[in-house]
């Protein structure tokens, strides 16, 4: 646990959205989570938070990513480079989903990371640089990219907003949770739904039928 | 919440309305003179003084030109305080700031007391 | 398509420049300046300039397209410029931190003068502070405005002096909480107006309501204010 540290939204995984990424959703969890976050920030500031400081590995990782970029004097353009990371997310990693393509492209984006690191940085300047911005975007939205492709390649039914052609039913007995991503060894584990409401009765999943 | 000494009113507000009351009081005075000059087909220097030499005609005169007066002190500090500016006179942009107020001031005092001495036959 | 691009990085240049650049722009679509923007960044990663929301809520993207102000993400190139050349400037008045972007420090403190929050000590209620549907009325076309600064940036008014001077988008929000039902402070708001500069440099010049990319009237709202303070002074 980093003491400090608060998550809302549809990456806390607290259960009350489906698999569906419906508008409004995120209106919601502001809502109601973020004010309970706020309450809870209230109280764990007047506790005092038992807050965890960085390591030195930590700060060198950090300073040694921003070096590699401000280094860097030649290479693929960040900007080409988005371009593909879209492309390859947009064709493999929509709604409509199969196993094959999700495999080769999880591949083709071990292939893109390798590319990215060692991509140019054009412009150096020190004053309000948008294009080093970019290029560390570039990085993060390639950790979330390939995230979001192993969990999916790994998810082995069609549920909600991810739907496989390989795998058209939904399994509950073995995918009714939360997937979790673990980046240091690219590892997928699973965490429960929370089926306790406070007030209702639970509804039981049945087949989704109009 | 900006406090200022050359304005002429205590507020803002205070300037807004006197300058559009004394923008119809001119006006006023303007088609009075008007109206005059159409409705008199033989001018000549008698009637020319005999018309501005009544008593009406005396106290409203008067009363233009002070309201020219504020209306143009008006006008004139608005005016210079928009463009007498650090960005175009530098750091000494107050100094030439007090210097155009004062030789405004100045013209608008003649402007004021020559017809004024006019109108009630001062020498 | 031919573009004027303003161009001015502190780190290396002397002062400001004007690029000429050229754009082969994609048949059959009509681009937002936003989407010309982002074609010239990556053919030069160098261009500056703000973006977020690309769909005009953010306010980011306010800028000078053509001389006139607008934001960038929901304003079609053919309408920016209809004769074929685009000229991309910062918004005018405001200090340029790099290229298209600019210092919005006096901007923002113009705003905070106005103090932009509800003042309501009375004890607040079980849920909300009730208002009846045509108080709550009144609000709109006050509470839409997303900060973008096109007005206060097209204001003559406040490129003379944007430090006393509060400033269209100022203005607005200023009127906006004196309007509001909900609150108690309407005599020191208005008090704090009443000197010469903060509202009554406006001369009606109406730049602001012609740029702003919401369709707000600022103007209306200072002649509310005008109002206000008038049927408070006499």
């Amino acid at each position: 646990m980093v003491g400090g540290l608060y998550a809302i939204g549809e990456v806390a995984c607290v259960s009350v959205h489906g698999a569906n990424r419906l508008g409004g959703n995120s209106l919601l969890d502001l809502v109601v989570f973020g004010r309970a976050a706020g309450i809870h920030i209230e109280e764990a500031m007047r506790q005092g938070i038992n807050r965890r400081g960085p390591s030195e590995a930590d700060v060198d990782r950090a300073t040694a990513r921003l070096a590699r970029w401000n280094g860097s004097e030649s290479g693929e353009s960040v900007a080409e480079l988005k371009r593909e990371l879209q492309r390859l997310m947009l064709m493999d990693f929509n709604v409509f989903r199969s196993g094959d393509n999700m495999r080769s492209s999880i591949g083709e984006l071990a292939g893109l990371r390798e590319r990215i690191a060692v991509a140019h940085l054009a412009d150096k300047s020190r004053v309000f640089n948008t294009a080093r911005l970019e290029a560390l975007e570039l990085d993060n939205l390639l950790e979330v990219a390939e995230a979001t492709a192993i969990v999916a390649e790994a998810r082995t039914e069609s549920r909600g907003a991810h739907a496989r052609d390989d795998y058209t039913e939904r399994d509950d007995d073995n995918w009714l949770c939360h997937s979790l991503y673990f980046a240091p060894g690219k590892r997928v584990g699973k965490r429960s739904v929370n089926f306790a409401p406070q007030t209702v009765e639970t509804f039981k999943p049945t087949e989704r039928s109009y | 919440m900006v406090t200022n000494v050359a304005s002429f009113g205590r507020s803002g507000l205070a300037d807004f309305v006197l300058q559009r009351v004394s923008a119809v009081i001119v006006g006023l005075y303007a088609l009075c003179l008007v109206g005059f000059f159409v409705t008199t087909p033989r001018m000549d220097h008698a009637v020319l003084a005999g018309f501005f030499e009544s008593l009406p005609m005396r106290a409203f005169t008067t009363l233009a030109v002070v309201s020219l007066a504020a209306h143009a002190w008006i006008g004139m500090w608005t005016v210079g305080t928009d463009y007498v500016r650090r960005h175009y006179f530098g750091a000494g942009h107050t100094v030439y700031l007090g210097i155009y107020l004062v030789v405004c001031i100045g013209l608008i005092f003649v402007y004021l007391l020559w017809p004024l001495s006019v109108v009630w036959g001062l020498p | 398509m031919q573009i004027s691009l303003y161009r001015f990085d502190p780190d290396t240049d002397e002062s400001p420049r004007t690029d000429s650049l050229e754009l082969d722009l994609p048949e059959g679509r009509d681009l937002m300046v936003l989407d010309v923007l982002e074609l010239l960044k990556a053919e030069d990663p160098s261009i500056a300039y703000r973006r977020s929301c690309r769909e005009g809520v953010c306010g980011s993207d306010g800028i000078n397209m053509n001389g006139r102000n607008g934001l960038a993400c929901i304003t079609p190139v053919s309408e920016a410029a209809p004769r074929g050349k685009l000229t991309l400037r910062p918004l005018p008045g405001l200090p340029v931190v790099r290229d298209l972007v600019v210092d919005m420090s006096q901007f923002y403190r113009q705003y905070e003068k106005i103090k932009p929050w509800l003042v309501n000590d009375t004890a607040p209620p079980a849920r909300e502070r009730l208002q009846s549907p045509e108080d709550r009325e009144k609000l709109n076309g006050l509470y839409e405005c997303i900060l973008c600064a096109c007005c206060s940036t097209a204001c003559p008014s406040f490129w003379w002096n944007p430090d006393k001077f509060v400033g269209p988008a100022g203005l607005l929000q200023a009127y906006r909480f004196l309007a509001d039902s909900r609150d108690t402070a309407t005599a020191e708001r208005l008090a704090a107006l009443e000197d010469p500069f903060s509202v009554f440099r406006c001369r009606g010049i109406m730049n602001c309501v012609s740029v702003c990319p919401k369709g707000l009237n600022p103007t209306r709202a200072i002649g509310k204010i005008r109002s206000m303070l008038l049927s408070q002074g006499i």
